[in-house]
């Protein structure tokens, strides 16, 4: 369900291995005006973001391969994606909280979808 | 030689005094006083016989030379008689052979003189054959030699007699008669002799004294075994008596006191003036507490107590009668025996054998209580070798007191435990200390136990150590006991972490669908899956609502299950007041945007731009509370307020216009489970009951307060008070 970014559009990347999750987050940030594209995997993740340089990343922690921590810290690391705005989303609570200072936005699953789609029009650049 | 009757009779008189001589020396020659009788015998022996035989010869020359040898005895007899006198009474100083040579002397003299008298005639002066009937005696005219020995001798016959007639007027009866006999005996020759020298004589010519000396050996011959002369000896009783420590005293037949030694005088306390002649038991009744009267005395020794004197004293009391040879009862002698010190050495004796006796029973009764003490007791020396076990050791251990006994308590090692705790153990213990402690031993069959041990040091008077006593008590069941709850309890608490990674897993895999219901029910609301009728949007909201509870419970199971198993660790820092709202009014939103209820939050400027604390166990605290107040509030609003109450705390206050909490239930409301009961409550919600429980909990942790005020259908208000800074227990 991948969409060819358009630049007009800032990107949105979806990194959540839960497929109808990734679907109500897509639909969203759409409603958002974000372009979407969803990875599944974290490996793939961390491959896909050596290419390319989202506006904002949504990010699940518990992912296949690689941790969601891992590609926030990956990201973090990298001056390139210096600009990235990161939203955690996450069924851990504890977890979301040892992270906050490294990402934008904490957000606890389940999701509000309307409470998704004011937090990404807020981290529109 | 012819033999006439003077002459017979002299031979008789020497034969007499011979034989009495030889008599005495057989029967007694070795008592007291046999030398000087014997002698004297031997001296009357003498005299007599060469007196006979010049009597009887013819020729004056010879007759002269017979009275010349009949000297030897003359002038030995005297002398003889004062020593025996002496021998008596016991004259010390009259003893010994320089004292005899002394008596010697003259009689020497007067041998000499009578040997010599032919050139000088100083002993006879002249002497004249005088015929008598068919014989012839010597007469003689006397010279000053003769009156020398007859004065000498006189002198000690005199002094003789009267120290004998002393004795006699003094003593006893037996005194009386044994000074008697010899007063005869030494007043008869002094007789003969004085008829003879002064020519008073009824036998013309012929010398008595012999004859007189023969007498007096016969009755002090007499006297020795008649009347036991010699044997005793009065001055020496008499002394033995003044000197003895016991009171004596002699009453006659009638009881009148006769006699009082000095030590009787002293114990009466009286002279012998003022009680000689009264009647004993007069005396006894002033002086001395005699039980009964002294004829009632037993014969036996009687136990006094006389506390006449400054302390009590005790006596001994012995009343003897003395009898006659008639068996009749002629005087009594009380002797006074003072046995204080002995009285007081048998009641010292008695005391200290009470207070032994004392002692063993106390003894035996540590020594029962050791014996059936239910606890292991064994006592060793400085080396630690066993000196005593009680039974209960063999009990438990199965080594027998012989098997246990000279060996060390090593004999029960199990070996489970390392040299360093008996190291320790030896540290405290010889150091005066006491060391307690639970070791795992070995018994004689091998099985382990375990035991718990008190070993202390004893100490002599001086502080010294002597022993060690070791107290045990067998704990291998409540050691048993100990490791099954240890195992219990790791099994509880490894179930706890199960538990906890359990409801961990179930809270993930529970958002994720959970998500999915919410996000999905949202979009339909929203029209993305085509335009939504009055009916359906009011149908989804109510999934939604659904959705919330199910969400704000699973999040409450999680906490509570956190807080139980100790799992929730505070990360307490400084953040900004509005962090406290993040993401908490979307949860509550939903609820409260249902129920037509405005939320309204308010921050008090300077609690900018830092408050303390966990924000996000923070969040849910008001995240529960906004909950509860959404819960309980049909319309109105619900104001979340944060301020400062004063400069170390800030606070956070939930109001709501509700149906408020009865009072009687506002102290319950914090419990776990526990809801406010009656009908309206129940259908009106439907809670977990845990929200508050976990609030109450998290303020805690916190070390912050909760209170509420509420009235009936007034609303609630919660106040949370936390503290500003980190205090002493957080910073831990």
């Amino acid at each position: 369900m991948s969409t060819a970014p358009q630049l007009e559009k800032p990107l949105a990347l979806i990194v959540e291995d839960d497929i109808a999750q990734a679907g109500i987050f897509e639909q969203a940030l759409q409603m958002a005006d974000f372009e979407t594209q969803i990875i599944t995997d974290g490996q793939a993740a961390l491959d896909i973001l050596q290419t390319i340089t989202p506006s904002l990343v949504v990010l699940d922690l518990h992912l296949p391969n690689v941790s969601g921590e891992e590609i926030l810290r990956a990201i973090r690391a990298e001056p390139r994606l210096a600009g990235v705005r990161v939203m955690l989303a996450t069924a851990n609570p504890l977890a979301a909280e040892s992270l906050r200072k490294l990402s934008d936005l904490v957000l606890l699953k389940p999701i509000s979808f309307h409470q998704l789609r004011d937090m990404a029009i807020r981290l529109r650049p | 030689m012819v033999l006439n009757s003077y002459a017979f009779a002299s031979m008789i008189s020497a034969l007499i005094s011979g034989g009495t001589a030889v008599f005495v020396w057989r029967k007694h020659g070795r008592g007291p006083a046999a030398g000087p009788l014997i002698s004297f015998m031997l001296a009357a022996t003498l005299w007599s016989f060469f007196y006979a035989l010049e009597l009887a010869v013819t020729s004056v020359p010879l007759k002269i030379l017979f009275a010349q040898i009949e000297y030897l005895g003359i002038t030995s007899t005297a002398p003889m008689a004062f020593v025996m006198v002496n021998e008596y009474i016991n004259r010390e100083r009259w003893k010994g052979a320089r004292r005899f040579l002394l008596l010697g002397i003259i009689p020497f003299i007067v041998n000499v003189a009578v040997l010599t008298n032919a050139f000088h005639g100083l002993f006879w002066a002249d002497i004249i054959p005088l015929q008598i009937d068919s014989f012839v005696v010597l007469k003689v005219k006397y010279g000053p030699f003769f009156w020398l020995n007859t004065g000498y001798a006189y002198l000690l016959l005199l002094w003789g007699t009267w120290q004998l007639g002393r004795v006699a007027a003094r003593e006893g009866t037996l005194r009386r008669a044994q000074a008697g006999v010899m007063l005869a005996g030494i007043l008869l020759p002094w007789l003969g002799n004085f008829l003879y020298v002064f020519g008073k004589n009824p036998f013309p010519g012929l010398d008595l004294t012999p004859f007189c000396f023969t007498l007096t050996g016969l009755a002090f011959a007499w006297g020795l075994f008649r009347l036991n002369l010699f044997n005793l000896l009065p001055v020496a009783r008499s002394a033995v008596i003044e000197n003895m420590p016991d009171g004596v005293i002699v009453l006659d037949a009638g009881d009148q006191v006769m006699d009082v030694n000095p030590a009787a005088r002293k114990t009466l306390g009286v002279e012998s003036t003022e009680i000689v002649g009264q009647l004993a038991d007069v005396v006894f009744s002033k002086y001395f507490p005699l039980p009964v009267s002294v004829r009632q005395m037993p014969e036996t020794l009687t136990e006094v107590m006389s506390s006449r004197l400054a302390e009590t004293q005790y006596f001994n009391v012995l009343v003897t009668p003395l009898k006659n040879r008639n068996r009749q009862i002629t005087g009594r002698i009380i002797t006074l025996h003072n046995a204080t010190l002995l009285k007081r050495a048998e009641i010292r004796l008695r005391a200290s054998q009470q207070q032994l006796e004392t002692q063993n029973a106390e003894l035996r009764k540590f020594s029962r209580a050791v014996e059936q003490s239910g606890s292991t007791i064994v006592i060793t020396d400085l080396n630690g070798v066993i000196e005593f076990v009680n039974p209960m050791f063999t009990q438990i251990t199965g080594f027998l007191p012989e098997e246990a006994i000279g060996h060390t308590p090593a004999i029960l090692k199990s070996g489970k435990h390392g040299p360093e705790l008996y190291q320790e153990m030896w540290r405290v213990i010889s150091g005066g200390g006491v060391w307690q402690g639970e070791l795992i031993n070995k018994k004689k069959n091998g099985e382990f136990y375990w035991e718990a041990v008190t070993i202390s040091p004893v100490k002599d008077a001086a502080g010294k150590i002597t022993h060690y006593l070791a107290i045990k008590d067998d704990i291998t069941r409540r050691k048993e006991m100990e490791m099954d709850l240890a195992q219990a309890r790791d099994e509880a608490l490894e179930a706890s972490r199960l538990k906890s990674q359990l409801l961990a897993n179930v809270s993930h895999d529970m958002r994720s669908p959970l998500g999915s219901i919410l996000g999905f029910t949202e979009m339909l609301q929203q029209g993305i899956y085509g335009a939504m009728s009055a009916r359906q949007y009011e149908i989804l909201t109510k999934v939604i609502q659904s959705t919330e509870q199910l969400l704000n419970f699973l999040n409450n199971l999680i906490n509570q299950a956190q807080i139980e198993s100790g799992k929730i660790v505070l990360n307490a820092r400084l953040f900004p007041p509005e962090d406290v709202f993040d993401s908490v009014q979307s949860t509550a939103a939903a609820l409260a945007q249902a129920k037509n209820l405005v939320i309204t939050n308010r921050i008090e400027p300077d609690t900018r731009p830092f408050v303390y604390g966990d924000p996000y166990w923070i969040r849910q605290i008001v995240s529960n509370l906004i909950s509860n107040a959404v819960k309980f509030t049909e319309q109105g609003a619900i104001d979340v307020y944060i301020f400062k109450p004063d400069s170390t705390h800030w606070a956070i206050q939930v109001k709501d216009t509700g149906i408020g909490i009865p009072e009687e239930a506002q102290s319950h409301v914090f419990e776990s489970f526990w809801q406010v009961d009656g009908g309206i409550t129940k259908k009106q919600s439907s809670g977990s009951g845990l929200g508050l429980s976990i609030v109450k909990q998290l303020v805690t942790l916190m070390n912050g307060e909760i209170s509420l005020a509420s009235r009936v259908n007034q609303g609630a208000t919660f106040t949370i008070t936390l503290p500003l800074i980190a205090d002493a227990g957080e910073t831990k």
